[in-house]
């Protein structure tokens, strides 16, 4: 109990700012290397935030009692704000903390903690350009790299039904690493496959006015495809079930990465009752896809990292908070955001 | 004969680092004219005035716990300025959301009420069931910012590693709760 309440006195130190210098240092590293211990701190962090708002609303409460006016109302747009912020985090963390307690904590080990903060729109440009060179080089495996396991649930039996109706994943770039493996469910296995990956994507113009919320929420799982770039939809969706390779198109500088030498995996890193797909490259993501017969979700792994969605025909940008909420399910529409940068718009329609 | 005189300024600051809420009423009551003159003035409404001065209250209450906290000016004053920086702040999150989303009330608090949304609001709950003690504790510490001695003074604990180790089981009996009240479904839906 001793060390619990060390490490619970040195958390709280961190989040009410009492670090400094070195000390500050050295727990910002080792939340970068020890994925656990993140997780007590994000866990930590989020119960504080609710024990500070428990006391606002409190006092808002003797306020509004004693003064004989109403409690304070939330308005809609903090409702919003609010609810969307909490529910990433909330999501997140407890997702984590279901993981942990579900005595899985091998799987932290598999993850990337690597972290990237969002991009704004005028350092999109830049940041694709380094990010397309970063994926490059991942393609190359480095030690660290060559033991990252991407982890499919068991095919489902294909039905027509189910095959993505918007889109084909047209390549994916940057796999960094395989996500904490959902423990078994019998029902999930069998109604329900996904793959985890990174993808590195600019992104621009983050904001949480998710105006297409109604339309977003209507969609089906089924619908929800993470891509670096979407083909529009239509004939090409049958191809999932027939495993054929997507049409040709122009080389590109990513083509070139994504023949490179896939990302090797431990198989025996991962669970008997998960399949391994791998997502490094334009075959990894038709494979997967010919083998879900369905629909893929890639995941950012990187925590603060912006993904991008293709989702209904749009395209929107979500976190990876989004990662946790997502395993497996559908993203809520708070959590997306649309993407409004023309030009990354463009690129993201293959126009 | 001329009944009592209203606490000062600084006889409120006392009672609110003494933790003693009824001074919020207290300045509630004093200055809720002068913000509801100012929003109504702004394109405000008589209950936006009203959110916004809680608002304003608890942020006061807030940073009247800090032990550098010195009252350089009124209460008035004081608490102008944090209606004015909220209601700015409110405001220009209005036209951006008018500008660019074009969403409805409804639409926008439907995260809330989302049942598959697991939010804040479920983890206050269980904040709110804790019993008064460790409720206690954990605001006095969280929220005020009181360190261990403060809290232990304000409680009536024997020392300050005895309200550290009441604090920690109190938090993991939080953490506990809010385990209880999630289960898989919650995150897969």
């Amino acid at each position: 109990m001793t060390r619990g309440i060390d490490n619970s006195e040195l958390i709280d130190r961190f989040l009410r700012d009492e670090m400094r210098g070195e000390e500050r240092d050295v727990f910002l590293r080792r939340m970068e290397t020890d994925p656990a211990f993140r997780l007590e701190v994000e866990s930590q962090k989020l119960l504080a935030e609710a024990i500070r708002l428990a006391r606002k609303n409190e006092l808002k409460r003797y306020i509004a009692e004693q003064t004989q006016t109403r409690s304070a109302r939330l308005r809609p747009a903090l409702v919003w704000s609010l609810s969307a912020a909490a529910s990433i985090a909330a999501l997140a963390v407890f997702w984590f903390t279901w993981q942990r307690y579900d005595g899985s904590k091998e799987q932290f080990a598999r993850q990337d903690v690597k972290q990237e903060a969002p991009q704004s729109a005028p350092a999109a440009k830049e940041t694709e350009r380094l990010q397309r060179d970063r994926a490059i080089a991942r393609t190359t495996p480095s030690p660290a790299q060559a033991e990252v396991p991407l982890a499919v649930n068991e095919p489902p039996p294909v039905q027509q039904e189910d095959i993505d109706a918007n889109g084909s994943v047209e390549e994916s770039i940057g796999v960094s690493a395989g996500p904490p493996v959902a423990p078994s469910n019998e029902k999930e296995d069998a109604n329900q496959r996904y793959v985890v990956a990174t993808i590195v994507v600019a992104v621009a113009d983050y904001n949480m006015a998710a105006k297409d919320e109604a339309e977003t929420e209507s969609l089906s799982r089924q619908d929800v495809v993470v891509t670096k770039r979407v083909r529009p939809v239509g004939k090409e969706s049958n191809r999932a079930t027939t495993a054929q390779p997507a049409t040709s198109r122009p080389a590109t500088e990513q083509d070139d990465a994504s023949n490179r030498k896939p990302v090797t995996v431990d198989r025996n890193a991962v669970q008997s009752n998960y399949t391994l797909v791998f997502i490094n490259s334009k075959d990894g993501v038709q494979k997967a896809q010919a083998e879900s017969g369905k629909r893929i979700l890639l995941y950012n792994l990187p925590y603060n990292n912006p993904m991008l969605i293709a989702l209904g025909g749009k395209h929107y940008l979500g976190t990876a908070g989004l990662f946790y909420a997502l395993q497996p399910e559908l993203p809520t529409p708070q959590m997306l955001t649309p993407v409004k940068d023309a030009a990354l718009l463009k690129t993201l329609q293959g126009e | 004969m001329f009944g009592k005189r209203p606490p000062g300024d600084e006889e409120i600051l006392r009672m609110m680092q003494n933790g003693d809420q009824h001074a919020l009423v207290l300045l509630y009551k004093q200055h809720a004219g002068a913000v509801q003159r100012y929003i109504l003035r702004n394109s405000g409404s008589r209950e936006d005035a009203e959110d916004l001065l809680q608002e304003a209250l608890v942020v006061a209450w807030q940073n009247a716990q800090k032990p550098d906290f010195r009252l350089t000016s009124r209460w008035g004053t004081y608490l102008t300025a944090i209606c004015k920086n909220l209601w700015l702040k409110q405001l220009k999150k209005n036209s951006r959301f008018t500008d660019e989303a074009q969403v409805s009330p409804e639409k926008m608090s439907e995260p809330e009420n989302s049942s598959r949304t697991m939010d804040l609001k479920k983890i206050v709950a269980c904040v709110e069931q804790l019993d008064e003690t460790c409720r206690k504790l954990l605001t006095l510490f969280y929220f005020e910012g009181l360190d261990m001695e403060q809290i232990a003074l304000r409680i009536g604990f024997n020392n300050a590693d005895t309200a550290k180790a009441k604090k920690y089981q109190c938090f993991k009996r939080l953490e506990q709760r809010v385990k209880q009240q999630y289960d898989r479904s919650d995150f897969l839906g």
